[in-house]
């Protein structure tokens, strides 16, 4: 090999080592029509649901590639425990994902730290596709962690049989637990943000009613405690025991989320019967949204990056939300243009009544209740099982949720 | 075959991620700087410091410039994964020539206790191939789910499938477990050799006892493996009777033969043997019993006869190194005058042959009266040789060193004679006149 050809050999070497990196915008950084999207597979997810899900998301790659020949999407599910130890093979290989589809419940802040994901840049018409609250809470630092897919609302699910309709506050449900009426209730350790802001906490608002909400958590402590104590009411600490429990007749209504019905309804049919959540003592239910969330990675050429930003307007379009909304008729649109026929789709109804009045957690608060789930949760099982009394754990919780970043939004 | 064609474009898509591309440039660049090193350091040629007085490190000067090119593939990756904290494919490809170097060092080390050809034929026909197909499926499960490729359905027919990872066990086990069992074949028999104190041909007998079993063995665990159907190895096996009853009837018969010829060990690696067709002149020997045929070394013209392993069972032979002993005996015919007393003939024929280095004193040589030709009493001198390979050799010395003993006695070697009288002239013929 002559020595001119190994010196443009060297030098192109050190062109590609130094000057095109994932930011850069020309030359080889535009290598690359082919995108890879990883599907975070949760455990706690309706397994038809999730099959639905995927079917569809297939289909509309499959759309999205009639429409752009020379784009290539590669699709890959991987199952959420299995999801960070995936994305540190891969980044630590360059092979980091162009986009990732993530459950709502991921502490995306800590992704970034990592470097697996990065930030988007959405101009005005790229906002629009999305309803601003729920793009407002995937805010971390002033940048764009991530996007809604849809929004799956936390619902009442019951078997009509055995219980004509909901009951509409807690006390009810103690009421009726007294009256051989079996429940189900989650108790997981990650769960406590769902189950506070079901009594209607306003737990994201922390420091500015700090004393009021001292004594919504105990009372929301002595409710579990009286409720613990009825034979008839059950504390299970996964959504699939939950889901199985109505489905065997085990109970007769749990709290689910609208991704649970394809399992519920093809199991009990016309008797399943869903509803808003109870109010709690503090007020009406106040719970959060599971919004499945688009999340860009961070090894991404430009060109990449682009395709996987048009792919995820793609998937949030009108016509492919509404699409997904009357198909699926479990999840709900993000993108505010829809109007959903409601009065044709009573499921959707409930669910669009349900998302009326939710709460919404930052990335922030988020990543600091994934932080503390242990704890909390090791808390309310204390109280539940009778080791410590409702008044001797309410301080700690509530000084928990003091601690916490005070930023939330309502829609 | 689509499923493995997906799979193929994926891996494609991914090597030409930026990321990818960057440590790919990385160790271009490393191979570039040892390119220039290695003109200007000229390792394996340059004399070392304490070359001398340690002598193994001439045995891994060869290795010398690979050495150097692991150090920069290993100085770059490193650098990639502090600067960047993306390597892991640059380290990968570090790893996995580090461990290609280590084994040219375990070859080196080899050499020392196994024949140089045994380790290198293991080395080109297994080692290399094997850390390459290694490689290979290594390099892609960095991109790739290898489980997901490994149990890709690949081919179908009826019911049944074969996987990707079948496919390659079949394939590929099936090649190494054939060419790979020599090794480990002969480092067991040198074990046993050394344990049951074996000779020669018994422990070359039993190298390739142990390297068919293992062969077999490991044949066994491949089926096993691919999930081979007992009713279909049956019905295969019929089809193959069959087959073998026609067009293999040969190569089977000369398989079944070695075998057989291995159990029985009439015949083992080492032995010498008269084949009937050798006029009992050359003895060769047998250096490799193989599945086909056996290799015989005839040291006369110094060639290798590849005889067929049945013509041990059609024909008779002739062995030096059967039950008993390896002991030749070979003999020395010679006329000597009828004036000389056969006492003293034989006592000189018998002296002479001790005299000559490779015929034994024990049994001693013996002289011996024949017969009484037309021109000469015949006498054999007849001795014993250790190795029957030695035997037209040192009939040659013997038949020299009686010349010369005659000689020096004055004992004649007389050559045929024949007086010729001429016929009485008849009269009236022009011999008369």
């Amino acid at each position: 090999m002559g020595q001119s050809r190994l010196l443009a050999m060297v030098l192109a070497l050190s062109g590609l080592l130094t000057g095109c990196g994932s930011s850069g915008t020309t030359g080889i950084s535009e290598l690359g029509s082919s995108i890879t999207v990883l599907a975070e597979l949760s455990s706690k997810a309706d397994p038809i649901e999730q099959a639905r899900v995927q079917e569809l998301l297939q289909r509309e790659i499959k759309e999205f590639k009639r429409i752009n020949p020379r784009l290539s999407i590669r699709f890959r599910a991987i199952p959420s425990d299995r999801l960070e130890q995936e994305l540190n093979y891969r980044t630590q290989r360059g092979l980091g994902p162009d986009l990732l589809l993530l459950e709502s419940n991921r502490d995306l802040i800590n992704l970034q730290e990592k470097v697996y994901i990065s930030p988007v840049v959405l101009s005005n018409q790229e906002q629009s596709n999305f309803r601003s609250t729920y793009l407002g809470q995937l805010r971390y630092r002033g940048q764009q962690l991530a996007v809604p897919f849809v929004v799956i609302p936390a619902l009442a699910c019951f078997d009509r049989r055995q219980l004509p309709q909901s009951p509409q506050t807690l006390a009810a449900i103690i009421r009726l637990g007294q009256q051989n009426h079996s429940f189900g209730l989650n108790s997981s350790s990650d769960g406590l943000d769902e189950v506070m802001s079901g009594f209607g906490i306003e737990l994201f608002h922390g420091k500015t009613a700090s004393s009021t909400n001292n004594n919504q958590v105990l009372n929301a402590l002595q409710w579990y405690r009286e409720a613990n104590l009825q034979p008839h009411i059950s504390f299970v600490d996964n959504d699939e025991e939950l889901r199985q429990g109505l489905i065997a007749g085990r109970f007769e209504w749990i709290p689910c989320y609208s991704g649970w019905l394809p399992s519920l309804q093809k199991a009990l049919g016309t008797n399943l019967g869903i509803a808003i959540l109870p109010a709690g003592p503090g007020g009406p239910s106040k719970p959060l949204v599971r919004t499945p969330l688009w999340v860009f990675g961070a090894q991404s050429s430009t060109r990449q990056r682009q395709i996987a930003k048009e792919f995820v307007m793609f998937t949030t379009n009108v016509v492919n939300q509404r699409g997904m909304a009357l198909e699926l008729g479990t999840v709900l649109p993000v993108n505010p243009s829809i109007e959903l026929p409601l009065k044709a789709y009573p499921t959707l109804a409930v669910m669009d009544a349900a998302i009326k009045n939710v709460t919404l957690t930052t990335l922030e608060q988020k990543h600091f209740l994934l932080q503390n789930a242990k704890k909390a949760g090791a808390w309310v099982n204390q109280v539940i099982t009778g080791v410590q009394s409702p008044s001797a754990v309410a301080p700690k919780i509530q000084a928990l949720f003091e601690a916490m970043p005070t930023t939330g939004s309502q829609p | 075959m689509n499923e493995i064609s997906l799979l193929l474009q994926d891996l494609l898509a991914d090597l030409l991620r930026i990321e990818v591309l960057r440590q790919f440039a990385a160790l271009g660049l490393a191979f570039g700087a040892w390119l220039v090193l290695k003109a200007q350091l000229k390792l394996e040629h340059r004399p070392w410091p304490q070359e001398k007085r340690w002598p193994w490190l001439a045995l891994v000067k060869p290795l010398a410039n690979e050495t150097l090119l692991w150090l920069c593939l290993a100085g770059a990756s490193t650098w990639l994964v502090t600067t960047t904290g993306v390597g892991d494919l640059a380290r990968y490809l570090t790893s996995f020539y580090a461990i290609c170097l280590l084994s040219r060092f375990g070859l080196v080390v080899l050499r020392l206790y196994i024949p140089s050809k045994v380790v290198k034929a293991t080395d080109l026909r297994v080692i290399r191939p094997l850390l390459l197909l290694i490689g290979v499926l290594l390099f892609y499960s960095q991109f790739a789910d290898l489980n997901q490729l490994w149990s890709t359905q690949v081919l179908h027919w009826g019911n049944d499938h074969l996987t990707f990872g079948a496919l390659i066990m079949l394939v590929f086990g099936t090649y190494f477990v054939i060419a790979g069992a020599e090794l480990p074949a002969l480092a067991a028999a040198e074990v046993m050799r050394r344990a049951f104190e074996m000779n020669g041909p018994t422990h070359r007998a039993s190298a390739l006892v142990i390297r068919y079993g293992l062969a077999a063995f490991g044949l066994v665990l491949i089926l096993a493996y691919v999930g081979v159907n007992p009713t279909l190895l049956a019905a295969v096996g019929g089809g193959l009777s069959v087959g073998l009853g026609f067009g293999l009837k040969e190569v089977f018969s000369n398989f079944v033969s070695g075998l057989w010829l291995l159990l029985e060990g009439a015949i083992r690696p080492g032995d010498v043997l008269l084949l009937e067709s050798g006029k009992g002149e050359d003895p060769c020997e047998v250096l490799e019993l193989g599945m086909r045929a056996t290799t015989l070394w005839r040291d006369r013209d110094n060639v290798e006869l590849v005889v067929p392993n049945q013509t041990f069972f059609t024909q008779a032979m002739v062995t030096y190194s059967g039950l008993r002993d390896r002991r030749r005996r070979g003999q020395v015919l010679i006329g000597a005058a009828y004036r000389h007393p056969p006492e003293t003939v034989i006592a000189l024929l018998e002296v002479t042959a001790l005299t000559i280095p490779r015929v034994l004193h024990q049994p001693a040589p013996k002289g011996l009266l024949l017969r009484y030709d037309d021109s000469a009493i015949t006498y054999a001198i007849r001795y014993w040789i250790e190795n029957p390979m030695d035997g037209v050799g040192v009939a040659s010395e013997v038949g020299i060193a009686v010349w010369n003993a005659f000689h020096r006695e004055g004992i004649e070697i007389p050559f045929p004679q024949r007086v010729l009288h001429g016929a009485p002239s008849l009269p009236g013929s022009a011999d008369s006149q």
